[in-house]
């Protein structure tokens, strides 16, 4: 009765202990799989960068889909703001994105920061990414391309002035004037050749000679 | 006869076998949450700035190959970011958390850095610092700055309103032409001659 006591324990104790040690590789084997996984599509989806040229192409299309979320300070959003973002903190932005609601999955989220850090950590930390995209350069990319563009010069290859020029065209949809160029009236002179004048020399009385 | 204390050690093994597999779960198993990173990141102590770095840190340029041999930081190993994870690599990351190092991680900036960051704090590393430095190479020389994050840009609605007040004042005053006051030459009168002669 013993030994058949010692023996069933033994077992158990095998059993157990396999289990154990089965489940603590698989958990690490399957985890780092896992991670390594998430990395790489990290790293492959350069895609998720959206340029401030583009957004504001897509802005003034009244592109449905666009979702902004600016994850600047309160304060910041409150001073400016590209149209239709809403301000989110990092915190927020992060439970927010991670509810996966059906109506924001069906949107392209940019996010928004002054910089790309703080847009890239929160599309680093998020779970789903397919419809998340981040500005390029944030708010200082917005400004120096869109809002307060470097001019062309007369210098400038052809790609640069038309890129000055759609960049121009975005900015003054989005408020900024540009003083009217002023246009100069050209007068064009009828050159007509002044008639020569040949004076007629009056004849001078002459005394009267004479007479009869 | 079978009596249920036969079973009271089998129960007592299993109760022990869990208590010590919670024990000895994997360190990759901890469940670090995304809030846990987001808030190890926004602490400023994770950020080192090139004047920051010192013997105690172990430098790690993520960067490929070809970009590291351009030109990296004194000391600096390279690791591309896709490797990071392979079990050498692991392996040498916790040798440097033994000797209480800490591994200080640099990329072309500090944005590319954090799916690195992020993969090695769920894996359970806790010695993990960000280089807030720039690395790039122009005009085939090879660049290093301190890189200042979060700063915001100039302020965007003055710069409008400005735009707006300056582009109304130039609509106002149209650059007015003064006219060139127009040349006068005097005529000069003719003097009367006396008549001469007559009969």
């Amino acid at each position: 009765m013993k030994s058949k006591y010692r023996s069933s324990f033994f077992l158990v104790f095998i059993v157990v202990l396999s289990i154990l040690l089965g489940g603590n590789y698989w958990m690490k084997t399957n985890v780092l799989e896992a991670n390594k996984k998430e990395l790489i599509n990290h790293l492959e989806n350069l895609e998720h960068f959206m340029s401030s040229d583009a957004l504001a192409d897509r802005i003034i299309n009244d592109d449905p889909s666009l979702y902004l979320i600016d994850l600047r300070t309160s304060e910041e959003f409150k001073k400016y703001h590209i149209p239709g973002a809403i301000s989110l903190t990092l915190d927020s932005a992060l439970v927010y994105l991670d509810k996966e609601s059906e109506d924001l999955l069906k949107k392209d989220v940019v996010l928004i920061s002054n910089d790309t850090f703080n847009s890239e950590l929160i599309y680093a930390l998020s779970d789903s990414k397919e419809h998340l995209n981040v500005l390029d350069g944030g708010m200082q990319s917005w400004y120096k391309h869109i809002i307060n563009p470097k001019k062309a010069d007369n210098n400038s290859d052809l790609k640069t002035i038309e890129t000055y020029a759609t960049r121009k065209g975005a900015s003054m949809y989005f408020g900024v004037k540009y003083p009217e160029p002023v246009v100069k009236k050209v007068i064009v002179k009828k050159v007509t050749t002044p008639k020569k004048v040949v004076p007629v020399k009056k004849k001078k009385k002459l005394p009267i000679e004479g007479g009869c | 006869m079978k009596t249920k204390s036969n079973w009271s050690p089998v129960l007592t093994v299993l109760l022990l076998a869990i208590v010590s597999f919670a024990f000895i779960l994997p360190k990759e198993a901890e469940t670090r949450t995304s809030q846990d990173i987001l808030e190890n990141v926004l602490n400023e102590e994770v950020f080192v700035s090139l004047e920051g770095i010192n013997d105690s840190f172990e430098i790690i340029d993520l960067r490929n190959s070809s970009a590291f041999e351009t030109g990296h930081i004194t000391n600096a190993k390279n690791i591309y970011i896709t490797n990071i994870l392979t079990e050498e690599n692991l392996e040498f990351f916790k040798e440097i958390e033994k000797e209480e190092k800490q591994l200080l991680l640099v990329g072309e900036n500090s944005a590319a850095v954090l799916p690195a960051y992020k993969m090695l704090y769920k894996t359970g590393f806790n010695n993990l610092k960000i280089g807030t430095v720039k690395q790039c190479v122009q005009k085939n020389q090879f660049q290093i700055e301190n890189e200042q994050l979060n700063t915001a840009p100039p302020n965007i609605q003055e710069f409008i309103e400005s735009s707006v007040k300056r582009a109304e004042i130039m609509k106002e005053k149209p650059k007015s032409v003064a006219p060139k006051p127009k040349k006068v030459i005097p005529k000069k009168k003719k003097k009367k001659l006396p008549i001469e002669g007559g009969c």
